[in-house]
């Protein structure tokens, strides 16, 4: 840093020359000049001037660096020396502001980054509870965070990832309930990465756990009554800029199988709905499997008035029931992708032609079977009974399909334990993927597939390693 | 460690039983009749002893099984003893893998099936000797309870068509006969000697042995109960109903307007069936990487083992009855060596620090 205003501000823009990089000139009422840099778009402009400039245009005293910290009078006001910090400040947000004479830089907090409302996210719609959502901006869900833990035990760690996007990442865990151990590994495995940006939480997931699998290994969620949750087990959580998606670690399987709406409403209608959705879901993926390997293998699993039905109903199908059902399968997974990218507009067309042309026609025309079309469609929507789990059942419905169309009911068998196998050694951050049911943790099944009332869940899961099982002692008033 | 005393009773209480009740019902109503439940009881009762001894061991030791025979006979014996037990596991584990065929015609396919469906258990099996012994005991959480609730629901499902009749008088055999169906049953009596090469993976607590024992004895009880309740439907006809535990529901009154929904528990019963089948194969091979601690043993023999399985299934899959003739005529005094005799024995290895 030079001590004249012109030499600084020449290296401020060899640096930075970008033209959203602005800079705005005015002197003290001594006539001492003075210069801010800003990126557009991205500062509080109306603050700037309010607290910056007012306040400066009107000063008369000495130039000091302490004098110009008492003239701005702005808590969120430091001074930095080097050009790369100074640099960084202003890509961020925050002002700089150059004084003739003084070879510092003052940084002005008035960063306003442009956000969108809080609402409530599409992923996690709840009849009852809490309707807010994460948004993009990282600043926010920490404060939506902070508001739920009146606490200095909530502690985040603040991180810079990405060599070119130095994206905020703040490391989230209740002191004294997480695990150290996993905190700190979470902390070394972020940083141990270079990466040129980071544009979604996705990209800081695929970091945090090592290896490949089919099955999801981190937890997320764009609900912060959700994170909330899960940070007071004992889990701790990772919030990325730029993304309403928020990560939690260590991850469970079962996690996916619980919805925040089962904790306000009945345990018995929680745990209900929590197995409705187990036995959806299992179902979902091993019925087109199941019905495939029914007709070919072994006709008596079909009661004899439905086999008779479906008999009436494939006779004369050039397709085998596995091409038939794989066929079917597909097209759906064509239709839901389709859905997904098209614009909504054209959404009603797909519709129609989804449903109408290629199941209806395809069915009259005899191509399709009336119940390969109605066990599709219900496979399609019950594995949206886990809609976080979709990436991993849909792909898993294709395998069963095409191990039972060749080896059988006793394909999905060997299948399934195959998968088990492969299941019970995924572990991250020591805690097992399938637990609290293998290994089995006997007091963690009360907020499993079924839900205890809220009074017999006084522990922390034991499978996520909190360091304090306490969650709450009943106490007697007098 | 690497099983859990839990994991233990289940596999001794929730696995150990599986295996022995698909084709040994059969075989038991042939030589016995209405007295099957006596060999049965007579070879659980020497299945436990040894049982309690190998527990009663692992409550002086934290050493594993190589670790006690290395001190007492050194490191070339223990190799050796373990490259036979090696040896030993892979062909007990011939007889009940074969075993399933029955299971598979009787209750998975309507036609007989191409030998190709059996690679997907050589292919399983395979992968799953390669896990660590850990697998084994989270599996056995998942899946001894799926296996035991649909098991307990078959046999709900058969309580209605039972006939006692033909089980009373039931104390009438003598002592040959005995004799002869318990060599003949011993192929699938053979779990006992298994914990002993669980020694030094897993920690004993105290009651660690009673409960292990107390879960292996219910499993024995369910046994009996199943084989009574086998009998009492088929009764004259149990000899020629080669797979029990998917035809004892088969005549539940529902099944006509609900579909065979025995079939539907018959497949969660396999899962915990399928399990315990390729406990031998993984000791097996766990024996064998033992006697030959090289870096891809582990792997060369369990891929060894998928291929020989699948190899050996497609040229004698119809030859189940010559193999089990040949076994329980000439294997007797092997699987009472090394289930019986030399897990018995194994007490005496330990050292007496003092």
């Amino acid at each position: 840093m030079k001590r004249s205003i012109s030499e600084n501000a020449m290296l401020i823009k060899r640096r930075m020359p970008s033209e959203d990089i602005l800079s705005f000139s005015f002197t003290t009422r001594n006539g001492t000049a003075c210069k801010l840099f800003y990126a557009d778009g991205i500062v509080d402009k109306e603050m700037m001037g309010r607290l910056v400039i007012t306040p400066l245009t009107a000063y008369g005293g000495t130039i000091g660096k302490a004098e110009i910290m008492e003239a701005i009078a702005f808590p969120e006001v430091k001074t930095a020396n080097r050009m790369e910090q100074l640099e960084k400040e202003i890509a961020e947000g925050n002002p700089v502001l150059f004084v003739d004479g003084i070879a510092t830089g003052f940084i002005v907090g008035t960063k306003k980054v442009p956000v969108r409302a809080i609402t409530e996210p599409q992923t996690g719609l709840v009849t009852k509870g809490p309707r807010a959502g994460f948004i993009e901006d990282v600043k926010t869900n920490m404060a939506q965070v902070r508001l739920r833990f009146k606490t200095g035990k909530l502690r985040f760690l603040n991180l810079k990832l990405g060599k070119q996007s130095q994206t905020n990442v703040a490391i989230c865990y209740l002191d004294g309930i997480a695990k150290e151990t996993v905190v700190r590994e979470i902390e070394e495995r972020l940083q141990s990465f270079e990466i040129d940006a980071i544009p979604d939480s996705s990209y800081v997931g695929r970091f945090l756990c090592q290896g490949q699998s089919l099955f999801k290994r981190i937890g997320t969620t764009e609900k912060p009554d959700v994170f909330a949750a899960r940070i007071a087990e004992g889990r701790v959580g990772v919030l990325v800029d730029g993304s309403p998606v928020a990560l939690t670690l260590p991850y469970l399987l079962l996690e996916d199988f619980q919805s925040a709406e089962d904790y306000f409403v009945n345990p018995v209608r929680a745990s209900f709905t929590r197995l409705l959705r187990f036995a959806v879901a299992t179902l979902a993926v091993l019925l087109p499997a199941l019905y495939v390997s029914a007709q070919l293998f072994k006709l008596q699993l079909i009661p004899l008035p439905l086999l008779l039905t479906i008999a009436s109903s494939i006779q004369g199908l050039p397709l085998s029931p596995s091409l038939e059902l794989f066929l079917t399968l597909t097209v759906l997974e064509l239709l839901m992708e389709a859905s997904v990218r098209m614009p909504k507009y054209v959404g009603l067309a797909l519709s129609v032609v989804g449903a109408l042309t290629l199941g209806d026609t395809a069915v009259n025309a005899g191509i399709l079977s009336t119940p390969a079309v109605i066990l599709v469609a219900f496979s399609g929507i019950a594995l949206y009974t886990v809609p976080d789990l979709v990436e991993t059942t849909s792909p898993l419905r294709l395998i069963a399909l095409i191990v039972a169309g060749s080896i059988g009911t006793y394909g999905i068998v060997t299948g399934a334990l195959f998968l088990l196998v492969a299941l019970v050694g995924e572990e991250q951050y020591g805690s097992p993927l399938l637990a609290p049911f293998s290994p089995m943790k006997a007091n963690d099944l009360k907020d499993s597939l079924v839900r205890a009332s809220l009074p017999a869940l006084d522990r922390r899961p034991r499978s996520i390693g909190s360091k304090n099982r306490i969650r709450f002692k009943e106490t007697t008033c007098n | 460690m690497q099983l859990s005393t839990r994991q233990l009773c289940f596999i001794a209480g929730g696995l150990f039983p599986l295996t022995k009740l698909v084709l040994l019902p059969s075989v038991l109503a042939y030589h016995m009749e209405s007295d099957l439940l006596f060999p049965a009881l007579f070879l659980f009762l020497i299945e436990g002893l040894v049982l309690f001894s190998v527990m009663h061991l692992s409550s002086k030791t934290d050493q594993t099984f190589y670790a006690l025979v290395e001190d007492r006979f050194g490191k070339v014996f223990a190799r050796i003893l373990f490259g036979v037990y090696g040896v030993y596991f892979l062909c007990s584990a011939i007889l009940p893998v074969f075993e399933q065929n029955l299971l598979l015609r009787s209750a998975f396919y309507d036609t007989i099936p191409s030998p190709v469906i059996f690679s997907s258990f050589a292919v399983l099996a395979g992968y799953f000797c390669m896990k660590p012994l850990r697998c084994l005991g989270r599996l056995s959480d998942v899946v001894v309870p799926i296996s035991s609730v649909s098991l307990a629901l078959l046999l709900v499902l058969s309580l209605g068509t039972i006939e006692t009749d033909g089980f009373f008088p039931f104390i009438d055999f003598k002592a040959n006969r005995l004799f002869t169906a318990s060599v003949r049953a011993l192929p699938r009596c053979l779990d006992c000697a298994y914990p002993l090469f669980f020694l030094g993976h897993f920690k004993h607590e105290k009651g660690t042995t009673w409960k292990v024992l107390l879960s292996f004895a219910v499993g024995c009880i369910v046994v009996l109960f199943f084989l009574f309740d086998f009998y009492c439907i088929f009764s004259v006809l149990s000899p020629r109903e080669s797979s029990a535990v998917s035809k004892i529901a088969r005549y539940f009154p529902a099944t006509a307007t609900i579909g065979r929904i025995d079939l539907i528990l018959t497949y969660l019963f396999s899962l915990g069936y399928v399990l315990a089948l390729m406990i031998p194969l993984y000791l097996a091979v766990s024996c064998i990487d033992v006697c030959l601690p090289f870096r891809y043993t582990r792997l060369i023999t369990s891929a060894a083992i998928t291929l020989g399985l699948f190899f050996l299934y497609t040229l004698l899959q119809s030859s189940l009855m010559g193999i089990d003739n040949l076994i329980g005529t000439y294997g007797f005094p092997v699987f009472l060596l090394f289930s019986f005799v030399i897990p018995s024995l194994s007490f005496f290895l330990r050292k007496t620090h003092g």
